[in-house]
């Protein structure tokens, strides 16, 4: 465990470190939230959204950024790179898990990310103390800790999957667009899922994308009641994604070989 | 085409982002109606040229400009300053992706299923005026695009900044009407992205203002200006990072 803590206080070294990139990190994902928050406005304003409803697709759109800074697993392509440059060999020989030395350190930069989201309400707050609320009970605020600490679990082992290929082929790259595509159109990332046929919603409800963004920005502003299923679904993802994943990375360790250090 | 396999699954990769692309802009403008200004058939218009410019934008500028900040954190600009050429036309240049040609047939496509709802189809006049204001549109992202990578000479390291433009341009495509009007001021002159798209788009559908003509020649001769001084000044305080 200790060794996984001075992964972690490391890399926290290193985005204090990098503040102007971790700050960029930040920006990206600032400035779709910007205009999805103008467009809900200009709907209300055009007489299209009733104020219930703004605040509403406001709060969708605001709670999506903090699950995405909080949950989100960005290791892939550099994993990719470093395993078809062969610079992970000395990582391997080392005494600590490759495979879960990222976990520390991914979850240090999500808590970096802090550091940027929270000042940068300030920006949007006189927009968001405008709206109407939803009653939050604390066993709901509960659940969606433990829905975020799950998908955080879900795309940590989704980014091995993704990069592991790598170790066989060139095009290992291309799976993360579709991840992407994915958290879009089945996980609620770009717009939320009630605006899509309600096929495709229940299409989407068997996916572990659903549970990423959409559901626990549903539970936060009191749309759902049913837990215990999601629940299930949701862990169940979870421990299959750790199973290829595992499986995955045992079979590739086998197979990769190096020459040099 | 040496890289078979790899050029397909990146072509392919290109195709479905311009599905996902009209699938985002069909949900939303079913649950709109309308876009700004814009009916589902303008949109498609716009949407169709946003795909086109995805071909400079990802194809050529990012590739190349991808590699700058590497360069100048790992000291390999060196290289690149002690040849006999222009360093702008060498950093500019480097790489050119052709796998995303799929976004210039989706990109027509899109065009022509947005005239066909319109129930028109624009004047020789019209399209000789559009791919006018393309290559002035094309220029201008240049210069936007270059001024952003550039100020990577001016930090110790900023490995990321080249993907602030690229997302920047996904907001090119909305009306500048759906912006407040502060945010709308600050898109269409500091940072000009609002232009890049809609002017050239809505020249197929409907008529240029000669405000909106003149004015997107003149910020375009701007940035390119101004990125070209980032880059001459930042090459002064930059000082090798390797030997």
């Amino acid at each position: 465990m200790r060794k996984y803590l001075a992964f972690f206080t490391a890399e926290w070294q290193q985005a204090l470190n990098y503040r102007p990139e971790a700050f960029v990190w930040f920006i990206l994902e600032f400035i779709p939230l910007v205009v999805m928050l103008n467009l809900s406005d200009y709907l209300k304003t055009s007489g299209r959204l009733t104020h219930s409803q703004y605040s509403q697709l406001v709060l969708y759109f605001v709670i999506n950024l903090f699950i995405s800074r909080l949950s989100s697993i960005h290791f892939e392509d550099n994993l990719i790179d470093d395993i078809k440059d062969g610079k992970i060999s000395p990582s391997l020989l080392k005494p600590f898990s490759f495979f879960w030395h990222l976990l520390p350190r991914e979850a240090t930069w999500r808590l970096a990310g802090l550091m940027y989201l929270l000042p940068s309400m300030l920006v949007i707050w006189p927009l968001i103390k405008s709206l109407e609320y939803p009653k939050l009970l604390p066993a709901n605020l509960i659940i969606v800790v433990l829905f975020l600490a799950i998908a955080f679990l879900q795309r940590f082992f989704l980014a091995w999957i993704i990069s592991i290929p790598a170790f066989w082929i060139d095009q290992s790259k291309a799976l993360v667009h579709f991840k992407w595509m994915a958290e879009g159109i089945f996980g609620g990332a770009w717009l939320p899922l009630y605006l899509f046929p309600s096929w495709w919603q229940n299409l989407a409800r068997h996916t572990p994308f659903y549970y990423w963004f959409y559901f626990p920005a549903q539970v936060l502003l009191g749309n759902v009641t049913e837990f215990l299923t999601p629940l299930i679904l949701s862990s169940a993802w979870m421990i299959m994604l750790y199973f290829l994943a595992s499986k995955f990375w045992h079979k590739a360790i086998r197979y990769y070989s190096s020459v040099g250090g | 085409m040496e890289y078979r396999s790899n050029f397909i699954t990146w072509m392919i990769i290109d195709f479905t982002w311009s599905a996902m692309d009209l699938l985002f802009m069909l949900v939303l403008i079913n649950f709109t109606q309308v876009l700004g200004s814009w009916s589902k058939g303008q949109m498609l218009v716009v949407l169709g040229f946003f795909r086109i410019m995805v071909i400079p934008v990802w194809g050529w500028l990012f590739q190349s400009f991808s590699l700058i900040p590497k360069y100048i954190s790992e000291g390999m600009l060196d290289m690149i300053l002690t040849k006999p050429i222009d360093s702008q036309f060498m950093v500019s240049s480097r790489q050119f992706g052709f796998s995303i040609i799929p976004s210039l047939f989706t990109g027509i496509g899109f065009t022509l299923y947005g005239f066909k709802i319109l129930g028109m189809f624009p004047s020789p006049i019209f399209i000789i005026q559009f791919f006018w204001l393309a290559v002035v549109s094309t220029a201008l992202i240049y210069g936007m695009y270059f001024a952003t990578v550039a100020c990577t000479l001016y930090v110790e390291r900023l490995n990321n900044i080249h993907h602030v433009f690229t997302s920047l341009y996904d907001a090119s495509r909305y009306p500048g009407d759906i912006f407040s009007p502060m945010l709308k001021r600050i898109l269409t002159t500091l940072i000009p992205i609002s232009l890049v798209i809609v002017i050239p788009a809505q020249s197929l559908f409907s008529s240029v203002k000669p405000f909106d003509f003149i004015y997107l020649h003149i910020i375009t001769a701007v940035f390119l200006i101004l990125s070209r001084r980032i880059w001459t000044n930042g090459l002064r305080h930059y000082s090798s990072a390797s030997s």
